[in-house]
């Protein structure tokens, strides 16, 4: 005797109203069974360039005990509301989506009636054989996209960091390297090897403390206020310095940490840079307005190994740095809400 | 004439799946997507059978030591699994009870508490990039090393085409799927670097951007 096919679908409103979704899922079956219950379940994935993660949102229950006769289509409605719930996201190295899960509890009684390969399976091979359970789950994705969601910057005052330049890193290297050749009265291996040792000890150090110096000297501090369609920027130096042909602009980026494997993998990607600004007449302090992006779903997210951050960025040379190559750059995070 | 790798031709539409196929997958799809290339079976016998034991899953960065270590420790689900990196400490796993630990990235442990944890635990199974010989040794472990290296055309072809499988929105058909010869020119490309091909695979499917 062949056994009952059963067939099921699940349908989810592409509209949401107040975080409350509708949908409903569809049973049929080519023989009669008896459910022992329907329910449901939402998670939230994140997948890509990185191991897959996944959370359950919210489980709910869709009908206990119902006969299913043969060769009847039964329609089941659900809701469920999903709090604080992230855009879908599609990046270059991660997407955020959203799976809706029903699981079909049929009555032990009846499991025999239906095809094997329908039926979860549990055990492993140390247990013996893989057996049946009388569970049948199969799930949907949906989008999940608040349309009427704008960007807000989170009011906030931050201070700017310093960037290490590679040319001063470079020079410095160098110059450390001719003056410890000076001293070195025959070039050897050993010499060489203590020689690299010494100057990779005294570059990082020198830099650590010209950072600090340097940091303290140019520091710049910017306050973020939000306004209509854009957000503005109060921006002002501790020290009164003269950086050259200054220029500001930010840049939304996608950070995923790969911990698949042995190694670690970072992949960053900047997804938006905005237009650059000039700062005139940039003495003690200045004022710069920026416009969101166009694009939505891109303000701030932080999820297990996933970040997407917006980072301000300043660039200017400083006493003649630009005949040098000798660029500043400053860069502070800022943080943006929906 | 055989086709350049980079234009290899993708036979299915984005569209066609959930996600992409070939970006990480879940910890509960492992199953799904595994194509074992050692006798896991017989490794988890012995684990079972021995009092004292080191098992090392050792080989080149993407060739499958954590796929297979997570694999093996879902079979063996009594025994709990450490994830290590450069934060991690030997207390954290010293302070569990059970005396037969999986670890991974066992490389991020110094010498010295690779040795207290060789000595600690009965039965420590992890992967590495180099062979622990001598740890086991000092320790006075039975030591049993698994290179994980190489690859074979009908297994990568299999793989490729049960990541197609999971993340398929619906059946594919044959013509749909990875071809032999595929497979083939991968492994010329990037030798039995699986992690690689996958990654190779992940980018090209991610720049369809049809989703």
């Amino acid at each position: 005797m062949s056994k009952g096919i059963l067939k099921t679908e699940i349908f989810i409103d592409d509209l949401s109203n107040n975080n409350v979704r509708y949908g409903y899922v569809t049973v049929h079956c080519t023989d009669t069974i008896k459910l022992d219950s329907i329910n449901g379940c939402v998670y939230f994935e994140v997948r890509g360039s990185l191991e897959g993660q996944k959370t359950m949102l919210t489980s709910f229950n869709i009908c206990d005990e119902k006969i299913i006769n043969k060769e009847e289509q039964y329609k089941f409605p659900f809701s469920f509301e999903i709090e604080n719930e992230t855009n879908t996201y599609i990046g270059k190295n991660v997407r955020f989506l959203y799976n809706c899960k029903v699981i079909l509890e049929v009555n032990t009684n009846d499991v025999e009636k239906l095809e094997r390969s329908l039926l979860s399976k549990v055990g492993s091979f140390l247990s013996g054989q893989f057996n049946a359970s009388n569970l049948i789950g199969f799930s949907e994705y949906f989008e999940v996209e608040k349309l009427e969601c704008d960007y807000k910057v989170i009011e906030s005052k931050i201070d700017f960091n310093l960037k290490s330049n590679e040319l001063i890193i470079f020079l410095l290297a160098i110059l450390l390297g001719g003056i410890y050749l000076l001293f070195v009265p025959v070039i050897t291996a050993t010499t060489v090897c203590l020689g690299v040792l010494c100057v990779g000890f005294l570059t990082s150090f020198l830099m650590a403390i010209i950072k600090s110096y340097a940091s303290k000297q140019f520091n710049i501090s910017m306050k973020t206020f939000d306004k209509k369609d854009g957000f503005v920027c109060k921006l002002k130096k501790a020290h009164n310095y003269r950086l050259n042909h200054p220029v500001i602009y930010y840049e939304i980026i996608e950070k995923v940490i790969d911990r698949t494997g042995t190694t670690d993998s970072i992949y960053n990607e900047v997804i938006y840079t905005s237009e650059k600004k000039e700062l005139l007449d940039f003495t003690d302090s200045a004022t710069v307005e920026f416009e969101y992006p166009k694009e939505k779903g891109m303000y701030s997210t932080n999820y297990e190994d996933v970040s997407i951050y917006w980072q301000m960025k300043i660039e200017g040379d400083y006493f003649g740095g630009e005949y040098l190559g000798v660029i500043l750059t400053y860069e502070c995070s800022f943080v943006t809400m929906c | 004439m055989k086709t350049p790798i980079s234009k290899m031709p993708i036979h299915q539409s984005i569209t066609q799946f959930n996600f992409n196929p070939f970006g990480g997958i879940l910890n509960e799809d492992l199953e799904k997507i595994i194509v074992p290339k050692i006798d896991l079976e017989g490794i988890a016998i012995k684990i079972n059978s021995s009092k004292s034991l080191a098992i090392e899953f050792i080989g080149e960065q993407g060739r499958g030591k954590t796929t297979h270590l997570f694999y093996l420790q879902k079979q063996m689900d009594q025994f709990p699994l450490f994830r290590l990196d450069a934060k991690s400490t030997l207390s954290n796993i010293l302070i569990n009870d059970s005396s037969t630990v999986f670890v991974d990235s066992i490389h991020h442990l110094n010498l010295v508490d690779r040795i207290k944890l060789f000595k600690a635990k009965q039965k420590v199974i992890y992967t590495t990039h180099w062979n622990r010989r001598f740890e086991c040794i000092i320790a006075s472990k039975d030591y049993h090393s698994i290179k994980l290296k190489g690859i074979d055309t009908n297994l990568l072809t299999e793989i490729l085409n049960k990541r197609l499988n999971l993340a398929a929105k619906s059946a594919l058909d044959e013509k749909e799927k990875f071809t032999n010869l595929e497979a083939k020119q991968l492994i010329k490309k990037f030798g039995d670097n699986y992690r690689g091909i996958i990654n190779y695979l992940y980018m090209k499917y991610q720049c369809q951007k049809e989703y």
